[in-house]
């Protein structure tokens, strides 16, 4: 077979290089923010998974058989929800506040079966405003380190809807269809249905209630808004008044948020989202929030990493024991060096140690070495 | 970073009509009356780009972010469930999704009596998600156009097709029988772009 399933990604050269390199940044950020990096399994119990997942969900899960047992086994469709299993294992052993991080690939049938991710979870802070702040500010920071092109997320509330549709008495059954139309902002067929059920025109509102926080004063004379809008005062406070949109008719199509809910998105990219996140209190048992970068995405609209300076030796000769012996002990030394194996002219040489990022190419024969790029500080 | 918003209309009949809904918000195009082969306009004002493609490839543009907005019929959004914003109803373009079979044959609607239906359609999810959750087995056959000729030929027993007059079925000799549902136009948005440039958005299809 030479085919190459649907879905898949490949990384290098170029790309590799700017994805270590996001990684990297990522992963620096995350740590000075206070988080601790996990590694979680690639597959779990469907069983366990399905709970937290709509139907559409289960679906894209890759499903396959555990041999010993026969049971369904499923590859990662998202982190959180492991983590969240994980959590409530290991419930005695963790001392809250946990903070962790994750870095990965998930899989779901969608058009990219596996995606790069890179997550944050807030865990076990009580006090839901600050950890709601420590959490949005941290995924508008990440997108400003990155040096992306105005970064913004679109902010909305699963709270808030949830309560709108309690205090409305709107039928279990009928939350679904309404989150089915709001997630689309289909306000045609949102329109149909609220006139025909007889339910309160304010819900024909959501869908446009997009915009500043003056819009909150929409829903309230219905639900109470103020948490929501202490965190965003504060996000005002401190300058990020330009990084966010609100969104009241904002949804989700994983089921397990309960609290706020964001997005984030920056530059031109219009096709998918920078980042994904919203607090999920009753997943873990206790009170958590998190979001998650979508890396693939990133990796395309980073520039070009700086090209690393040209380095190290590459060695050719005919005496191959001799510069064997010399590339190990460069090697030991921290010294990037590579053998050069091919007969070659001095000249196909140094444009293959040019190409390699090498600084110098050394004749192992007559232990010369000649400048193939940059400055020899050491000769003037 | 782009001020322009794209908007994505289908070639024909329904870009005519969608420019006329348009102008009623103040964006005209006079190039689009000119020259009849190109398929990028600048409106008037300069604010607006205005691109004529497929029918089908419409709400792939709009979801690819390659147009901020477009102008498709809601049977196409069902068919290809696009991951967009269906921002308003147009009121125009209308026509339905309906089963139709040859006028001579014996067939009830219900398809109570039928072990394997045959069923040719362009749309093949609409038919498909139909017949299951009517409990109807049902092979679809997809075909790209010329629906009605498949039960004249004996190629499918029934058809799922859009009609809008009726004509084209009778004059095949077809009987139309359940529609599935109603369609218009609709505005769609990139979910992206409509954060980015509520206000204009908004203005388009208050």
């Amino acid at each position: 077979m030479s085919l190459i399933p649907e879905g898949v990604k490949i990384y290098f050269g170029e790309n590799m290089e700017k994805k270590i390199n996001l990684e990297d940044r990522i992963k620096a950020n995350f740590k000075n923010n206070g988080y601790k990096l996990i590694e979680l399994p690639s597959y779990e119990y469907y069983e366990d998974l399905k709970i937290n997942f709509s139907n559409s969900m289960r679906r894209k899960m890759f499903k396959f058989e555990d041999r010993e047992t026969g049971e369904i086994l499923a590859l990662r469709p998202d982190m959180t929800s492991l983590l969240a299993k994980l959590m409530n294992l290991k419930e005695k052993e963790m001392k809250y506040p946990e903070r962790i991080f994750y870095m990965g690939d998930v899989f779901r049938h969608e058009k990219m079966k596996e995606r790069s991710q890179a997550g944050v979870e807030l865990i076990g802070v009580d006090d839901k405003y600050k950890s709601d702040l420590e959490i949005l500010i941290m995924a508008i920071e990440i997108m400003k380190s990155l040096s992306l092109e105005k970064p913004m997320l679109e902010i909305g509330s699963i709270i808030i809807f949830d309560s709108l549709m309690k205090k409305l008495e709107i039928k279990k059954e009928d939350i679904k269809k309404i989150k089915g139309y709001l997630d689309r902002k289909d306000i045609p067929t949102l329109q149909k249905f609220v006139e025909e059920k007889n339910y309160d025109s304010i819900i024909l509102e959501l869908p446009n209630l997009v915009g500043k926080k003056d819009i909150l004063k929409k829903l309230e004379n219905y639900v109470d808004v103020k948490g929501l809008k202490k965190v965003l005062n504060t996000l005002d406070e401190l300058g990020y008044d330009e990084n966010y949109i609100l969104d009241l008719g904002m949804v989700k199509e994983m089921e397990y948020y309960t609290g706020i809910i964001f997005n984030g998105f920056a530059g031109e990219e219009t096709g998918e989202y920078i980042l994904t996140g919203g607090r999920y209190d009753k997943l873990m048992g206790v009170r958590a929030l998190g979001f998650v970068l979508n890396i693939d995405t990133l990796v395309d609209m980073v520039e070009k990493t700086e090209d690393e300076e040209n380095n190290g030796y590459l060695i050719t000769g005919k005496n191959y024991i001799e510069g064997l012996k010399k590339k190990v002990e460069f090697i030991r030394e921290g010294i990037k060096a590579e053998w050069y194996s091919e007969n070659q002219s001095l000249e196909k040489v140094k444009e293959y140690g040019r190409l390699k990022k090498f600084k110098y190419v050394l004749d192992i024969d007559v232990n010369e070495k000649y400048l193939v790029a940059g400055v020899d500080k050491n000769e003037g | 970073m782009k001020d322009k918003i794209t908007i994505a209309l289908p070639k024909g009949r329904l870009a005519e009509l969608s420019m006329e809904y348009f102008a009623s918000k103040g964006i005209t195009a006079k190039s689009m009356n000119e020259d009849t082969r190109k398929l990028v306009f600048e409106s008037d004002c300069k604010q607006y780009e205005i691109l004529l493609v497929r029918a089908t490839d419409v709400p792939v543009y709009v979801e690819h972010g390659a147009a901020d907005i477009g102008v498709v019929g809601k049977d196409i959004l069902l068919e290809y469930m696009p991951n967009v914003y269906e921002l308003k109803d147009l009121g125009f373009g209308h026509c339905r999704m309906s089963i139709a079979k040859p006028k001579d044959k014996e067939i009830n609607f219900d398809f109570k009596d039928w072990g394997n239906l045959r069923v040719a359609t362009k749309f093949t999810n609409i038919a498909k998600n139909y017949f299951k959750e009517n409990g109807i087995n049902a092979e679809i056959i997809k075909l790209y156009g010329s629906i009605e000729l498949a039960p004249i030929l004996g190629l499918s027993d029934i058809i799922v097709d859009i009609v809008s007059t009726g004509n084209t079925l009778r004059e095949n000799g077809l009987e139309e029988g359940t529609t599935l549902f109603e369609s218009t136009a609709r505005i769609i948005a990139n979910k992206i772009s409509t954060k980015k440039n509520y206000e204009k958005i908004r203005m388009l299809t208050k």
